[in-house]
């Protein structure tokens, strides 16, 4: 079968029909988000070992607020990707899943207020866990950059 | 009654080209009419040579899926005005091949659903066939696959999912969910080669849950909730847990002074057209477990 009719990898995005597509969408992109600053954050690293000068010049050229926004971005992104994949985990494996019934006319509102409140439910309080503990570190760490 | 004209941007495929153009329909719409009525009073009054594939108009056959708005939609079952917008764009169904306009190839998707074997599997082939006595069913067991055998096989959540936009391999959603519809149905004996079938890259862990296909399914089917179900009894398997139970024995033969009524109707009756009796043969060939 030719692969006129996919998608492709537009469909990861489109269409959007749901909150957890939009989270499906959103936990692929930051998860390509977070392994591209693995790389660069391997690459800023790395400087130290050429020496006390490049480490201080490399420190010096990432010490403004673009990066610092970059950085708030990357934390966001941790914080939404770990407490989603917590979620994915819990639901995948069937660990919350409901027990099927007969639907009821309508169906799509059924379906809908069954997971939502679910995946809303999930995603509060994994989130509010998750962000406790990042954003922290986060602070801590503009504190030691502000010294 | 006050008459509202709604613009049909419908992107039409053409096999002979290999690409898509889009045509612009102005349509009268009046309250209750469903978008394949839109299609329809196109083709009847506007243009001749717009195809779509549409059958029962009332939301039973399945045929008429096409992508409204960028989202894949039974057509006879949407109302225009519920649409609230002035311009509707009509595509085929995403990830499937089209054939010509708004007509989506279903061959994969039924290369799908045989694969996942959509019957009941036996071990007592003979008694299948030729049966002496019902299987029990209580409405428990029956409210745990219901929900999945409500699926009229439209292709809207093979549409609508990311998977199967990437992976042509990947069994999608409908296939899955029907899977987990006879895995779970008291009377099938099939439940370890189904599990090995849904234990796979391509079957449920292909699945990524964004649950598209549970949203768009027009008849509550719920796919996704399929799969998880699917997953936590493969997990279960692999544990080494306890998974589905044994099937529930036949109902109890009856003595010969109370037999069941029904076998007093006796033989069929003659068959009276021509050719009726090679086609009922050949349906039994088809549906004869011992003959697959």
């Amino acid at each position: 079968m030719s692969k006129k009719g996919r998608k492709g990898i537009l469909g990861w995005i489109i269409p959007i029909t749901n909150i957890e597509r939009l989270l499906y969408s959103l936990h692929r992109i930051t998860g390509i988000g977070l392994t591209l600053y693995l790389f660069i954050h391997i690459y800023e690293t790395s400087m130290r070992a050429l020496g006390r000068e490049t480490w201080i010049s490399t420190s010096e050229f990432l010490d403004n607020p673009v990066f610092h926004i970059g950085l708030l971005l990357v934390v966001l992104a941790a914080i939404f990707h770990g407490a989603n994949g917590i979620r994915l985990i819990l639901q995948e494996l069937g660990l919350i899943a409901p027990k099927p019934t007969q639907p009821v006319y309508p169906y799509r509102k059924y379906h809908r207020e069954r997971r939502v409140y679910m995946v809303t439910i999930t995603m509060l309080i994994l989130g509010i866990g998750v962000a406790i503990f990042a954003l922290r570190d986060f602070l801590i760490l503009l504190e030691v950059l502000g010294k | 009654m006050e008459e509202k004209k709604v613009i049909f941007r419908l992107r039409r495929y053409d096999p002979e080209t290999g690409g898509y153009r889009e045509d612009r329909y102005e349509v009268p719409v009046y309250r209750g009419m469903t978008v394949l009525d839109g299609l329809i009073w196109i083709k009847e009054n506007l243009d001749r040579t717009v195809s779509y594939r549409a059958s029962c108009r009332m939301g039973l056959c399945g045929s008429c899926g096409m992508t409204v708005n960028g989202r894949p939609t039974l057509t006879c079952e949407t109302q225009i005005l519920s649409l609230e917008r002035d311009e509707l764009t009509i595509e085929p169904l995403y990830n499937m091949e089209p054939v010509r306009d708004l007509v989506a190839d279903f061959h994969q998707f039924f290369k799908n659903q045989r694969a996942i074997k959509p019957y009941l599997i036996r071990r007592d082939i003979e008694e299948q066939v030729e049966p002496t006595r019902e299987y029990l069913q209580d409405p428990e067991e029956w409210n745990l696959y219901i929900q999945f055998a409500m699926c009229i096989t439209c292709g809207l959540c093979y549409s609508a999912c990311p998977t199967t936009a990437t992976n042509e391999k990947y069994l999608g959603p409908q296939a899955l969910a029907n899977l987990f519809r006879f895995y779970i149905d008291s009377r099938d004996e099939g439940w370890e080669e189904r599990l090995a079938i849904a234990d796979s890259l391509d079957g449920v862990w292909g699945c990524h849950l964004a649950t598209g296909c549970s949203e768009v399914c027009p008849k509550g089917v719920d796919p996704a909730l399929a799969i998880q179900l699917l997953r936590r009894e493969i997990l279960r398997k692999n544990l080494g847990r306890k998974t589905r139970r044994e099937a529930r024995p036949l109902a109890p033969l009856l003595p010969p002074e109370e037999e069941s009524p029904y076998r007093a109707f006796g033989e069929a009756p003659e068959f009276t057209v021509e050719g009726a009796e090679e086609a009922a043969e050949k349906f039994n060939i088809l549906h004869d477990p011992r003959k697959r």
